[in-house]
């Protein structure tokens, strides 16, 4: 009896292990570090912001209108909150079928834009998978917590991707000042329509 | 005067190839998210500059035909803006001709929203729901779709 309920644990672990890494990470996971090329050739990791409150982790590209309608936001809230949660962005879109988002476009959209953050690319679409980043921009607000990163808010940026002036609810900005007054963000789950990240076949 | 009444033949041209695209608000959203007796309706969320979405709706709209007369109703709801109505939707739609209601529906507060379409709706698009008024349950992809899999989500005994 006790083998069978060893057994039956045992397979329940494996069962809620396999379907965590399929749904990518939730609010509370720890996050996946990363390793990834930057648009200025650099590789940027998540452990080059160990001195760092936290990270704010964009899942975005070039192609899409929703992204583009939040480029000039996220560079706000880098230039705002760049010393304790700044800004990476990581493009997770296959370049093939979309060379609109393929590295040297990437350059130089970052250039004409002027990100004043890392814009990482996810070739594999490795980290994109791990995550559970289904759409662009989806955002993983990360917490430092004792030297590990751990996932505190999930999904949009604001609630008007169409006109900034609009916007009611800036869901990204009220988590980051929560986690920052040691509080829980609330909502720490939001969602928003984007474009889907385009995965390789 | 003979000008005066080109351009009115010419608008009223323009007005009845796009009298289909209804502008829907959240209420109508909320309204058809309920069961109708006896009825099946289908809603596909795309976007005029969406490229999955775009290659996916001649299916649906011929799949709506198909189904059409046995109780199926096909909804073509787009997200783009309203800003976008006259600019990309309507040449878009003029130029494709479906034959599926269209909807546009540009409520930009998501998070409002999403949930009452699906729980599990991460916000990417295409996606698409069937009511099912017979069986009285909700059946919802996100991602595209072939043919076969759309028919197996409108009838999953087929």
């Amino acid at each position: 009896m006790k083998k069978l309920t060893l057994f039956f644990t045992a397979f329940l672990i494996f069962v809620s292990a396999s379907f965590t890494n399929a749904q990518g990470l939730k609010v509370g996971d720890e996050a996946v570090s990363f390793n990834l090329k930057n648009v200025d050739g650099k590789m940027i990791s998540l452990s080059d912001y160990k001195d760092k409150k936290g990270v704010i982790v964009v899942f975005t590209c070039n192609h899409c209108p929703y992204a583009k309608a939040y480029e000039d936001r996220l560079v706000g809230l880098q230039t705002k909150y760049k010393k304790d949660f700044p800004v990476v962005a990581i493009n997770p879109n296959d370049a093939v079928e979309y060379p609109s988002d393929n590295y040297a476009a990437m350059v130089k959209r970052a250039k004409e834009k002027g990100f004043n953050f890392p814009y990482l690319h996810d070739e594999s679409q490795e980290i994109a998978k791990a995550y559970g980043a289904t759409k662009t921009p989806h955002v993983y607000l990360l917490q430092n917590v004792n030297g590990q990163f751990q996932v505190v808010y999930i999904g949009a940026i604001d609630d008007n991707y169409q006109d900034e002036s609009k916007v009611k609810k800036t869901y990204l900005e009220d988590a980051v000042k929560s986690i920052n007054k040691g509080e829980t963000p609330n909502p720490s789950e939001t969602k928003a329509i984007g474009c889907s990240v385009k995965w390789k076949n | 005067m003979k000008r005066i009444g080109l351009v009115t033949i010419v608008s009223l041209i323009a007005v009845v190839a796009t009298a289909q695209i209804k502008l829907a608000t959240l209420d109508d959203l909320k309204e058809v998210l309920e069961y109708q007796d006896d009825k099946v309706v289908v809603l596909n969320f795309w976007a005029t500059w969406c490229r999955p979405c775009v290659k996916e709706l001649p299916t649906f709209d011929a799949t709506g035909q198909e189904f059409k007369n046995k109780g199926v109703e096909m909804i073509l709801i787009s997200l783009d803006a309203l800003s976008r109505l006259e600019t990309n939707v309507n040449p878009f739609l003029e130029k494709r001709g479906m034959m599926s209601a269209i909807w546009l529906l540009d409520e930009p507060d998501f998070n409002s929203w999403l949930n009452l379409v699906d729980e599990g709706w991460s916000g990417a698009i295409p996606a698409t729901l069937v009511i099912d008024g017979r069986k009285k349950e909700k059946r919802f992809h996100e991602g595209e779709m072939t043919k076969e899999d759309l028919i197996k989500l409108i009838n999953p005994n087929s």
